[in-house]
């Protein structure tokens, strides 16, 4: 596919107070973004 | 940058070998299971050409490539399917029609009217013996669940020896809303700088650093205390995770039953209403039933499966190298560009819980300082904390972790050191916890 050039990392992880109101729609991924479109 | 040695090796795809693997073709009956038993180094690719397969519940795309690495999985044909395979080496392959797929089935379905029901999704504990299927069934029900769409459960990892969505070494609960990757043992990616082909998970850690709850029993309750109280408060802010609700995962039931309290502590701290045992017989529940007589908690036995295979620790071992080199490196899907930073020995302050088995003087909460050398750092996995580098180490041993580091090069002399980090830019000016993980080839 079309994989971006970017350098691509891991995140640290979240804190344990902004990982209990982390809501994982913020998560973006290209087959996500892929069923969106196809839809 | 330079990877370590042999640290990158097995990213090389399969097709760039020069003497080409032979592909072959099998017909899997509906309602059977193809099981795979591979040796660490083995690489196994598999294409759907026609039905409906499942892997760890997850639905097999058509003509796609899927490529495994020294894993043992079932493909369970809901329809009769026609596979393509290719592998130099010779896993063992077998088809079978003796599966508990049907009895997980149900398990779902009862779960699945618990959510239907009620805001309070179910909350299961499944047990059993070492190699019953544990961490493969909680994946299954993961994956029903996901199958509609709106549920994200969440599977909670108490076993510090397997490396979920994360290395090894620590205790872990990771909501799930998208698909499970089921070629990689860790289940997929924790997440990264940018949108990946898979969808990246996000989980929370709590680092226990040694290899086995018996080390230090105290130190492992507190944190599976502190990992459920975090878990509960998600629950409280989430509606959608709330009524998935939550499968939790665990260690041999050996090391958890030579505790009553400690079992009493999971099921308690999580709210557990539902245990699923894994055995092929029915004392390991008639047990639990009275360990826990006072109270109105379902439980059930799921038949074991005849294809779960008695992983050796050399296996163990390897799964648990590979989730320290996935957490850095990322695996087929995602290549991920690691950081090494330079750092001076007086810049890093690092802890170690103490393990009570080598001695059993010393107070299990009381974390010991670590003196900064080669002998003690060469290769280590470490877990770096949100606490700051001066934090006390009651602040620090309850400190939620960002990630983890890994000390590459450690040079006496010249008193720095080499940590490669997930993450670009400098070393976190934080406290560390060494693990009893090393990484090395
Ligand atoms: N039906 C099956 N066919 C083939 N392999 C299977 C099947 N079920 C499980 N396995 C494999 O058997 C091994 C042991 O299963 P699993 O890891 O689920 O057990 P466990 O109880 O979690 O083990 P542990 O006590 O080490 O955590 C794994 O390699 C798994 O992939
Ligand atoms: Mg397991």
């Amino acid at each position: 596919g079309a994989t971006s050039k970017n350098i691509q990392s891991r995140n640290w992880y979240l804190h344990d107070s902004q990982w209990v109101t982390f809501k994982d729609e913020e998560i973006v991924s290209t087959t996500r973004s892929e069923d969106a479109a196809s839809t | 940058m330079a990877a370590l040695p042999g640290l990158a090796d097995s990213l090389t795809p399969l097709e760039d070998t020069s003497d080409g693997p032979k592909s072959q073709e099998v017909v899997i009956p509906a309602n059977h299971e193809w099981r795979v038993e591979s040796p660490p180094d083995t690489k196994l690719v598999i294409k759907v050409k026609s039905g409906i397969a499942e892997i760890f519940g997850i639905e097999l795309a058509l003509e796609q490539n899927y490529t495994f690495q020294g894993m043992n999985f079932a493909l369970f044909a809901v329809e009769m399917v026609e596979l393509q395979y290719s592998c130099l080496d010779f896993p063992k392959t077998t088809i079978s029609d003796d599966t508990n797929m049907k009895y997980i089935y149900n398990l779902h379905f009862s779960f699945e009217k618990m959510r239907i029901s009620s805001f309070d999704g179910p909350k299961v504990l499944i047990v059993g013996d070492s190699c019953s299927g544990k961490t493969s069934l909680a994946k299954i029900l993961c994956s029903y669940a996901l199958k509609i769409k709106s549920y994200q459960p969440v599977l909670v990892n108490l076993n510090p020896q397997e490396g979920v969505y994360s290395a090894p070494g620590c205790i872990s609960a990771t909501p799930i809303s998208d698909i499970i990757d089921v070629t990689t043992p860790t289940w997929g990616q924790s997440m990264t700088s940018g949108a990946t082909k898979l969808h990246c998970k996000q989980p929370i850690v709590k680092s226990f650093g040694l290899e086995n709850i018996s080390d230090n029993k105290h130190l492992y309750k507190t944190l599976v205390q502190d990992l459920g109280q975090v878990l509960l408060e998600r629950l409280q802010n989430d509606p959608v995770v709330r009524r998935s609700g939550f499968i939790i995962d665990t260690p041999p039931v050996s090391q958890l039953l030579d505790d009553l309290e400690l079992f009493k502590l999971i099921v308690k701290t999580f709210k557990v209403n539902a245990i699923v045992v894994c055995a092929t017989t029915d004392d390991l529940a008639i047990k639990i039933d009275e360990i826990l007589k006072t109270q109105t908690i379902t439980i059930v036995r799921l038949p074991q499966s005849s294809g779960v295979v008695a992983v050796d620790d050399v296996h163990k071992r390897f799964l648990q190298r590979n989730a320290i080199k996935e957490y850095f490196y990322g695996d087929h899907n995602v290549t991920l560009s690691p950081y090494v930073a330079g750092v001076d020995f007086d810049m890093v302050t690092v802890w170690q819980p103490p393990s009570i088995l080598e001695n059993h003087e010393s107070d299990p909460t009381d974390l010991l300082p670590v003196e900064v050398n080669s002998s003690n750092l060469q290769h280590a996995l470490i877990a770096i904390t949100y606490a700051p580098r001066r934090a006390s180490k009651d602040e620090v041993l309850h400190s939620p972790i960002l990630g983890f580091g890994l000390i590459m090069e450690v040079n006496d002399v010249r008193k720095k050191l080499r940590i490669l980090l997930p993450v670009p830019g400098n070393l976190p000016d934080k406290a560390m916890i060494l693990t009893a993980y090393r990484y090395l080839e």
